[in-house]
């Protein structure tokens, strides 16, 4: 029986089958990698492209520039004065403005008056850099490289400006929304993302872990109870449109909320109410019952228990669903597209009354630069992408570490 | 219940010697390694065919690992090492061009707790030889199996019913039936009756001596009356390493030595 | 140490605590009251205006709102760019999701599942504006550069934009119930002679199917309920068709176009935004209730 120089325990006919069996298996394990594979190239190539458009080579003719140019049909004969004319126009007072040292500030950082010195023979003058610069011809990173020094002879022949304009850059950053892509900002839609948030992290912590605690440490089980669950469980599959329906009705319409942010934020809480109940439930039930006979054991009640035990030691799962569950409120567009969000306003929310204050966010900015017609936007729009997403991978990145630095096994 | 240490140098003590020509399966001096602790310390023995053998010991001294060192079950755990060698029918199952899915399909394994799938009976049955495209009578193969396995009375009428339907003890008999099916010479059980009640036991015994014409069987058991009724040779193992094996009726009534000796008598768990 | 006369004493803190929970609780009852009144009054009016009617809505085959000459309200068209766009993300996602989900439950080292489930959880936080720029604006040219047909905005980039959008939760679903079947039935099947693709596609699958078929009806519900890809990359023009070259309106499309166009509010084509909208909640509410009562009626129960 013993056969020593055999190595297979198997027919010839097994043994190849055997091995078709395997192939067969390498392949299919192969193909399950490829969807990873794909994902992860989907999402390199989504901030490449980005990247990619957001800083683009652009020809400007500058139409807007000259000296002694009108500024709303006003001669401009010096700058102080054409920071005046520039205020009348956006209905500021002029002399209010510039005489408060802050406001003078404030207003230089955004004006489009420019100084230019004697030079190359040409007199002083004051440039006022006014909207009406017209890109005539804008590429995308790549592809403006590749052309560019044949787009610099094109540009100079026709007397155009030729550079590389970052869209995204400091000055984004603290540009507030224009109707001009090249004056574009994104001041208005951060600061807008930013009330809303606050107030969304607020409103749905506090109904969130509320209604979790409930259903955890206080629901009996009973009917109610069961409703609350299938209740929960169908408000979590709810299209964020709808939600959108449900603002867009009752606080904007009935309650007379308007499109303010306050509308925005309860929207949004509704929305997302779900999944922190359902994390937050998740980390009480991971709390051991043990530690809730001990503190029982000692006679505490059952407040005291659940604020001296139960929330303490479910806090980190509580914190980071909550993280991730706003990581998809400031993402969301649709719902707030619904309740009349703004793609362009020209104040920024604020004041005593600020929730009741007009507002965009970073992505409706984004949804309504590809509402404007302008093809230009296409490419602020990337610059805006570009900051969403930086902004949500710091929040995964801060929910990650979270998990992993108080990671629990019990 | 003292904590009896082996010496790491401990030769098995061996009541008789197998012939090679009756050893269907030689294990020589295996060691094995869960990361870095060692669970097997150099095991040796010959198991011979058509014969029930018997692993005993108390909990965690290695009888499981060693068992599915048999079959190569072991290699499915990224952190483990093996040393030593170990022959079926003369072939070394560890060498590099043996796959182990073959070595598992050669020799048949029981588990403690029933795990038929959730399929039907019939399916349940059928899984083995599917995959190694058996191209005869299937209907017979999975009623002749079911036979062996004293079920098919049970299950005949219901075949195509999920094998999670059936009680704990057909489960095991539907398990042992599917084991058989793929018609491998050695069947490994790791504790096959422990979820069991007593009836069912016994009928997984009976069973064990049944099969044991066509079979070599190799049990792995918590209890000492068991290994009595069913095995035709015994093997003791403690922390890691083999202390003594022979005929069941000489380790039971004279063992040889001290530790086999108190652990008959119950005198260390 | 407190008596125990005293822990029995009623205490206002502790009640005043309960109700305020329970207050909390009763506000997601109130949200989908709210839902249901909202959506229900305005479509309650759109069916009742006598410019609409009822049969035309579920049987009419054009959805023309704003042709005053030719006003037509079949919500047929709609609901096709629904299916179609709905349809190739589910091609698309379907198996990107369950393939990835085997990778990550059996076939991957914990030091990779480690690695690639936030990587998930990132495509899965990209807002869907974003996705749908990089429909139109990326995918979109590279498939009309080599199919040839296809409009500038159409139902195949959105779709298979939706698709990755719908892997994360194809993929975590199925994951959870895949690692819900007992190692046991690995073991036997291993044990058995089968290869490691044998024991995933042969017994790790087939006992994991049912909460794979909830996570491809849940998937299926968020197709049909997302609204910025569309809305970005598959057009705004409603279309009784199934070419998936072809723009499209959804759905949920019309609802935004509704509601950023300058609608006389109370008239049909603003009305109709409500009554699309309940259309939109029922289904999805309904493949929901259907996802769970798969769960729970065909999951195995070990013990
Ligand atoms: N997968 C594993 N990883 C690490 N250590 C393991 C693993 N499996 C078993 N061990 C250890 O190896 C030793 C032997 O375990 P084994 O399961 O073989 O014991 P056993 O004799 O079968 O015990 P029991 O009678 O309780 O089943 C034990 O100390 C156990 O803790
Ligand atoms: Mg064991």
């Amino acid at each position: 029986m013993s056969n020593l120089t055999q190595n297979t325990l198997l027919t010839p006919e097994e043994r190849k089958r055997l091995k078709a069996r395997q192939r067969t298996g390498g392949i299919l394990k192969f193909l399950t990698v490829l969807p990873i594979v794909l994902a992860i190239l989907l999402i390199l190539f989504v901030f490449l492209s980005n990247i990619n458009n957001a800083f683009v080579w652009q020809t400007i003719k500058r139409t807007g520039s000259s000296s002694g140019m009108l500024f709303d049909k006003k001669e401009v004969t010096s700058q102080e004065k054409g920071f005046e004319l520039e205020l009348e126009a956006r209905g500021d007072d002029p002399a209010e403005t510039l005489s408060d040292e802050e406001n003078r500030r404030k207003f230089l950082l955004r004006s489009r008056i420019d100084h230019l010195p004697e030079a190359n023979g040409e007199k002083d003058k004051v440039i006022v850099w006014t909207s009406r610069d017209k890109i005539v011809d804008q590429r995308p990173y790549l592809e403006g490289r590749r052309l560019k020094s044949e787009l610099a002879a094109e540009a100079a022949e026709e007397g155009y400006d030729f550079a590389l304009n970052p869209l995204l850059d400091k000055a984004f950053l603290t540009r507030n929304g224009s109707s001009r892509p090249h004056l574009a900002g994104f001041r208005t839609a951060i600061v807008g993302t930013l009330w809303v948030i606050m107030l969304v992290i607020l409103l749905s912590t506090v109904v969130g872990v509320g209604t979790a605690v409930y259903l955890e440490e206080y629901a009996p089980k009973n009917w109610f109870s069961a409703v609350l669950e299938v209740n929960l469980r169908n408000l979590a599959g709810v299209p964020s449109i709808v939600y959108g329906l449900l603002g867009a009705y009752t606080f904007v319409r009935s309650w007379q909320m308007g499109s303010s942010i306050l509308a925005a934020a309860l929207t949004l809480s509704l929305l997302i109410l779900p999944v922190v109940v359902i994390a937050s439930r998740e980390a009480i039930r991971a709390v051991p019952s043990s530690l809730r006979q001990a503190s029982y054991g000692l006679g505490a009640t059952k407040l005291q228990t659940v604020n001296n035990v139960v929330l303490p030691n479910a806090v980190t799962g509580i914190v980071t669903g909550v993280i991730l569950a706003i990581a998809r409120a400031i993402g969301e567009t649709a719902p707030l597209v619904m309740i009349g969000g703004a793609g362009f306003i020209s104040t920024i929310p604020g004041g005593w009354d600020v929730l009741f204050d007009r507002f965009s966010v970073m992505p409706l900015q984004i949804y309504s630069y590809f509402i404007v017609p302008d093809g230009n936007f296409r490419e602020v729009a990337s610059a805006g992408i570009l900051i969403l997403l930086s902004l949500l991978i710091a929040i995964y990145f801060v929910a990650f570490l979270i998990r992993l630095r108080f990671e629990r096994k019990w | 219940m003292a904590h009896v240490v082996v010496p790491e140098n401990h030769v098995t003590v061996r009541t008789d010697s197998i012939a090679p020509e009756d050893a269907i399966v030689n294990a020589e001096d295996i060691k094995l390694w869960y990361g870095d602790f060692q669970a097997l310390h150099g095991c040796s023995i010959a198991i011979p065919k058509n014969q029930v053998t018997a692993l005993i010991g108390a909990s965690g001294c290695g009888k499981s690992t060693f068992l599915k060192t048999i079959n190569r079950m072991n290699d499915l755990i990224q952190t483990v090492k093996i040393e030593g060698s170990m022959h079926y029918n003369g072939i070394d199952l560890y060498d590099k061009a043996i796959d182990p899915v073959e070595v598992r399909r050669k020799i048949g394994m029981v588990f403690q707790k029933p795990n038929p799938f959730p399929k039907s009976i019939y399916d349940n049955v059928a899984f083995g030889p599917r995959l190694n495209g058996f191209k005869g009578d299937m209907d017979a193969l999975v009623e002749k199996s079911l036979r062996s396995a004293a079920l098919w009375d049970e299950v005949e009428d219901k075949l195509k019913q999920s094998g999670l339907s059936l009680s704990g003890g057909q489960q095991q008999r539907l398990c042992i039936a599917r084991a058989m099916a793929t018609e491998p010479e050695v069947i490994l059980m790791d504790e096959p009756t422990s979820a069991l009640d007593p009836i069912a036991t016994d009928k997984i015994e009976e069973l064990i001596h049944e099969i044991k014409k066509e079979y070599t069987v190799v049990i792995v058991t918590h209890s000492m009356q068991q290994a009595g009724r069913v095995s035709d040779r015994t093997v003791f193992m403690h922390l890691g390493h083999i202390i003594e094996e022979g005929p069941t009726d000489l380790i039971f009534t004279n063992p040889q030595h001290e530790m086999t000796e108190k652990y008959i008598s119950g005198r260390f768990g | 140490m407190k008596s125990i006369g005293l822990a029995k004493k009623a205490r206002p803190q502790e009640e005043i605590v309960r109700f305020a929970l329970l207050a909390c609780a009763l506000i997601s009852i109130a949200t989908t009251i709210g839902v249901i009144y909202s959506l229900s009054v305005e479509t309650f009016q759109f069916f009742t205006h006598p410019a609409v009617s009822v049969k035309e809505f579920f049987t009419g085959r054009q959805w023309s709102p704003n042709f005053q000459n030719n006003q037509h309200f079949g919500i047929a068209p709609l609901v096709a760019g629904t299916l179609v766009i709905t349809g190739i993300a589910l091609l698309v996602g379907i198996p990107l999701g369950v393939g990835s989900a085997i990778y990550l439950s059996e076939f991957a080292s914990n030091r990779t599942r480690r690695i690639i489930m936030p990587i998930l959880e990132i495509l899965a936080g990209i807002p869907t504006v974003v996705l749908g720029f990089f429909a139109i604006f990326t995918l979109t040219p590279i498939l009309r550069s080599f199919i040839p047909g296809m409009e500038p905005t159409n139902a195949m980039s959105a779709g298979i934009i939706m698709g990755f959008m719908l892997l994360p939760t194809v993929s975590s679903i199925s994951v959870d119930s895949m690692r819900a079947v007992p190692q046991r039935l690995r073991e036997a099947a291993y044990g058995l002679g089968a290869t490691e693709a044998e024991v995933v596609m042969k017994v790790i699958v087939p006992a994991a199917l049912s909460g794979i078929v909830a996570a491809i009806i849940l998937a299926m519900s968020r197709a049909i309920g997302e609204t910025m890809i569309v809305v970005l990359a598959a057009g705004q023009k409603p279309n009784l068709s199934i070419d998936p070259r072809e723009t499209f309106q959804t759905m949920t499309a019309y609802i935004v176009s509704a509601a950023t166009g300058d609608l006389e509010p109370g008239t049909p084509p603003a009305l109709a935004l409500y009554a699309v909208g309940m259309m939109l909640f029922l289904i999805t509410l309904v493949l929901n209730i259907i996802s769970h009562y798969v769960v729970n009626r065909f999951s195995e129960k070990y013990d």
